[in-house]
C-alpha cells in the first residue's frame, strides 16, 4: 500500500513539474517578447553642425534612425541659412545690403522674434552685434584665437552700428533693412530656433516620438524618456567641466545655458569671452553662467544670453525672467548660485 | 531521508553556493569590461580605448590630438585646434564627454553603470 | 466546492501575510536593494500544509491585500509584488513536490523567483534593462530572509500537528508516510 502511494505521488509530481515548468517558460516568453516589442531603445546620433557638437537621442515607432537624420538635416539647413560666415546665407545677404531686402517668411518671423526679445530684455539681447563681434574676432574664433583687445575708440565706433533700432522690419511687404551699417548676428537665437525647428519636424514625422536634441549644451526635449519619465539634465559647473551644480528633470520644453567658458581668450590674465554687452561693447561681467528653462528653445536661448548680459543685476533676472517665460538658474561672479522661485518645479525628481 | 519538509538538504547548500558564486561572477565580469572610451571623428566611431595609455589621433599625416587615458579618467593633450577647449575640459570621468568642435572630434567615456544624468547643459 | 474551513484558513494566512508585509516596512534592511521578504512565510506554510489552490489563493490575496494596505493598488509596485508573489508560490509548490530541496532550498528558490519576476515586470513596465542590473544584489540579499522563513515554517509545521485541526495533522502524517 505504501509503495502504491509513493508511485502515485511520483506520477503527480512529474505532471505538476512539467506543467509548472512549461507554465514558467510560457510566462517568461510572453514577458520577454512584450519587452522586446516595446520601443525601449533610443537611437543616438552624434554630429557637428550649428558650429558646435550636436547630439540627437530619439525613439520613434517609425524608424528612429531616419528621424534622427531628418532632425540633423533640419539643423544643418538652419545653420547654413543663418551663418554670417557663409557668403550664401540669408544673414550675409541682409548684411551686404544697405537697402530693403525681401526675405522669406521664416526669416521674417525669426527676426521679428529677435526684435521682440531685444525689447523685452531692454536691449540686453541684441541681434545687431555683428560689427562688434567681428571687431573682437569672435566670428572666426574656431579658426584663429583672438590675441588683442580692441581699443576704446574702435569699440565706440562699432557701437554706433549696434542697436535693435537700426533693424527695420516691414511686415506689409515682408522685407528688412539695416541702417547705419549695422550687421546682423543671430548667434543668440539661431541655435534655439534650429532646436525648435528640430522639434517641429520630428513631430511632423511622428507626433509620439520621444527623446531630445542637444546642440552645444542647449537642449530641446521632444518627449519624456520611455514616454513617462523625465530626462535628467545636469547643469555644468562653470569652473569644473566634469561636474554638475544642479539637476533639472524635464519631460518637455527646452533649456539653454550661456557661460563665459564657451568661447574666450585671455590677455594678460584677463578672460575675454564671447558674450558682449551691447551697451559697453565689452564682454559682460557679473555672471559666469546662466541657465534658462522655457517652453521653447528660442525663449531659452535668447533669455540665457540676455540674462548673462544683465548678470550684475541678478535679482532682476531671477525675478523678472519667469514673467517672460524662462526660469533662471545662474552663477554670479562670486560663485554663488541664484535661482528663480519657479526653478523649483524643474529641480524635483518626479 | 527523503522526507519532505525537512529544514536542510544537501542540495540547499548547492543552491546558495550557486547564487553567491553567480553574484561574484556577475560583478567581476562587469567591472572588467565596464569602462571604455569611444572616440568619434565627424560622427563616426574612430577608435575604442579600453587599456590605459596615450593614443595619438591622426588623420593621415595630420595629427589632431593625443588622447590620454589612465584607466580612471581621460583627457586631451597637444590638440592642434586654436581654442583648446578640449584640453581645458581637463580630466573627465565615467559618463563625461570631451568635445573638439574644430576637429569634429567627440570623446565619450562610456560605462555600463547607469549614470543618472542623460545630458549636460553648458 | 470550497469549504468554509478552507476559506477561513486562506483568509487568516493571507491576512497574516499582509500584516507581516506591512510591519516589515518598518524594519530597515541594512543594505540597499535588500528586503526581508518575511511575508512569504505564509505562502511557504501553505505550500507545506495545503493543496495548490490554497497556495495560489493565499499568495494572490496576500499581495492584493498588502497593496490595499499600503494604498498602492494598480500601481507598478503592486503589480510587481503580485507577479513576484504568485511566481514564488508556483516555484515553491513545484520544488516542494519534487522532493529535491529541503525547506531552506525551497524558500531560497521562492525568493529568487520572486525577485526575478518582480524585476522582469519592473523592467517591462518602465521599458529599461537598468532594472535588471540590481537583480544580483536583490537575489543575494534575499537569502537571509528566505532562510529565516524556512526555519519559521519548520517550527510552525511541527506545532501545527498538535494545535491545528485534524486535516492538517493528517496531511503532515501523510507526507511523512510517503517518503518512508
Amino acid at each position: 500500500m505504501r509503495k502504491r502511494d509513493s508511485k502515485n505521488i511520483l506520477k503527480l509530481d512529474r505532471r505538476i513539474l512539467l506543467a509548472g515548468v512549461s507554465l514558467m517558460v510560457v510566462l517568461l516568453a510572453v514577458f520577454l517578447t512584450s519587452f522586446f516589442k516595446a520601443p525601449p531603445s533610443y537611437y543616438e546620433m552624434n554630429g557637428f553642425t550649428l558650429g558646435t557638437y550636436c547630439r540627437i537621442v530619439v525613439s520613434s515607432k517609425k524608424s528612429s534612425k531616419v528621424l534622427a537624420q531628418v532632425i540633423f538635416n533640419e539643423l544643418e539647413r538652419i545653420y547654413k541659412k543663418y551663418n554670417p560666415n557663409d557668403p550664401d546665407s540669408v544673414v550675409s545677404k541682409i548684411n551686404g545690403s544697405d537697402d530693403w531686402v525681401d526675405v522669406d517668411e521664416e526669416t521674417f518671423v525669426l527676426l521679428d522674434a529677435a526684435v521682440r526679445f531685444s525689447k523685452l530684455t531692454e536691449g540686453s539681447f541684441d541681434p545687431t552685434l555683428g560689427e562688434l563681434i567681428q571687431l573682437w574676432g569672435f566670428d572666426r574664433i574656431a579658426e584663429k584665437l583672438p590675441s588683442r583687445v580692441p581699443t576704446l575708440e574702435e569699440i565706440n565706433e562699432a557701437l554706433k552700428r549696434v542697436g535693435v533700432d537700426k533693424l527695420e522690419l516691414d511686415s506689409q511687404r515682408r522685407r528688412v533693412r539695416l541702417l547705419h551699417g549695422a550687421k546682423l548676428d543671430l548667434g543668440g537665437i539661431a541655435k534655439g530656433y534650429a532646436l525648435d525647428r528640430a522639434y517641429q519636424v520630428a513631430k511632423e514625422v511622428d507626433k509620439d516620438c520621444t527623446g531630445f536634441v542637444e546642440a552645444g549644451g542647449d537642449i530641446r526635449i521632444l518627449g519624456p524618456k520611455f514616454g513617462s519619465r523625465p530626462w535628467v539634465v545636469g547643469v555644468r559647473d562653470p569652473r569644473n567641466a566634469g561636474s554638475a551644480i544642479a539637476y533639472l528633470y524635464l519631460t518637455s520644453g527646452a533649456v539653454a545655458t550661456s557661460g563665459d567658458y564657451e568661447r574666450y581668450f585671455e590677455v594678460e590674465g584677463v578672460r575675454y569671452h564671447h558674450i558682449l554687452d551691447p551697451k559697453t561693447g565689452f564682454p559682460s561681467r557679473g555672471a559666469i553662467s546662466v541657465t534658462v528653462v522655457a517652453d521653447n528653445a528660442v525663449t531659452a536661448d535668447a533669455l540665457s544670453t540676455a540674462g548673462f548680459v544683465m548678470g550684475s543685476q541678478w535679482e532682476y533676472v531671477v525675478l523678472e525672467f519667469p514673467k517672460l517665460g524662462g526660469s533662471v538658474l545662474m552663477v554670479t561672479e562670486d560663485g554663488s548660485i541664484r535661482r528663480s522661485p519657479t526653478m523649483v518645479v524643474y529641480e524635483q525628481a518626479r | 531521508m527523503n522526507r519532505r519538509g525537512k529544514l536542510f538538504k544537501k542540495y540547499d547548500l548547492f543552491l546558495v553556493i550557486v547564487i553567491v558564486v553567480g553574484f561574484f561572477v556577475f560583478y567581476s565580469t562587469r567591472s572588467r569590461e565596464g569602462r571604455s572610451v569611444e572616440v568619434f571623428v565627424e560622427g563616426k566611431l574612430f577608435m575604442r580605448i579600453a587599456a590605459p595609455g596615450t593614443y595619438e589621433l591622426c588623420d593621415g599625416e595630420k595629427c589632431l590630438m593625443k588622447v590620454v587615458f589612465d584607466g580612471q579618467k581621460v583627457h586631451v593633450e597637444d590638440s592642434n585646434c586654436p581654442l583648446k577647449i578640449c584640453e581645458r575640459t581637463g580630466n573627465v570621468g565615467p559618463g563625461g564627454t570631451i568635445i573638439c568642435v574644430p576637429n569634429k572630434v567627440l570623446i565619450k567615456f562610456r560605462t555600463n553603470v547607469d549614470t543618472a544624468v542623460d545630458v549636460m547643459t553648458w | 466546492m470550497v469549504s468554509s474551513r478552507k476559506l477561513a484558513l486562506i483568509s487568516s494566512l493571507a491576512s497574516l501575510g499582509s500584516v507581516i508585509y506591512f510591519l516589515e516596512t518598518f524594519i530597515p534592511f541594512p543594505l540597499p536593494f535588500g528586503r526581508w521578504g518575511l511575508s512569504n512565510l505564509v505562502v511557504l506554510i501553505a505550500v507545506v500544509l495545503y493543496d495548490w489552490q490554497t497556495v495560489f489563493a493565499v499568495s494572490l490575496m496576500k499581495s492584493v491585500v498588502s497593496a490595499l494596505i499600503t494604498g498602492q493598488l494598480f500601481s507598478i509596485v503592486s503589480l510587481m509584488s503580485i507577479a513576484g508573489s504568485v511566481t514564488a508560490a508556483t516555484c515553491e509548490y513545484v520544488t516542494f513536490h519534487t522532493s529535491v530541496f529541503g525547506l531552506t532550498g525551497i524558500s531560497v528558490l521562492g525568493s529568487v523567483a520572486n525577485n526575478v519576476a518582480q524585476s522582469i515586470v519592473g523592467a517591462v513596465s518602465i521599458k529599461s534593462w537598468s532594472f535588471l542590473l540590481v537583480l544580483p544584489n536583490m537575489l543575494i540579499l534575499g537569502i537571509p530572509g528566505a532562510v529565516l522563513n524556512a526555519y519559521l515554517t519548520e517550527r510552525v509545521v511541527k506545532r501545527a500537528k498538535n494545535s491545528f485541526g485534524l486535516d492538517v495533522a493528517q496531511k503532515v502524517t501523510n507526507n511523512e508516510n510517503d517518503s518512508r
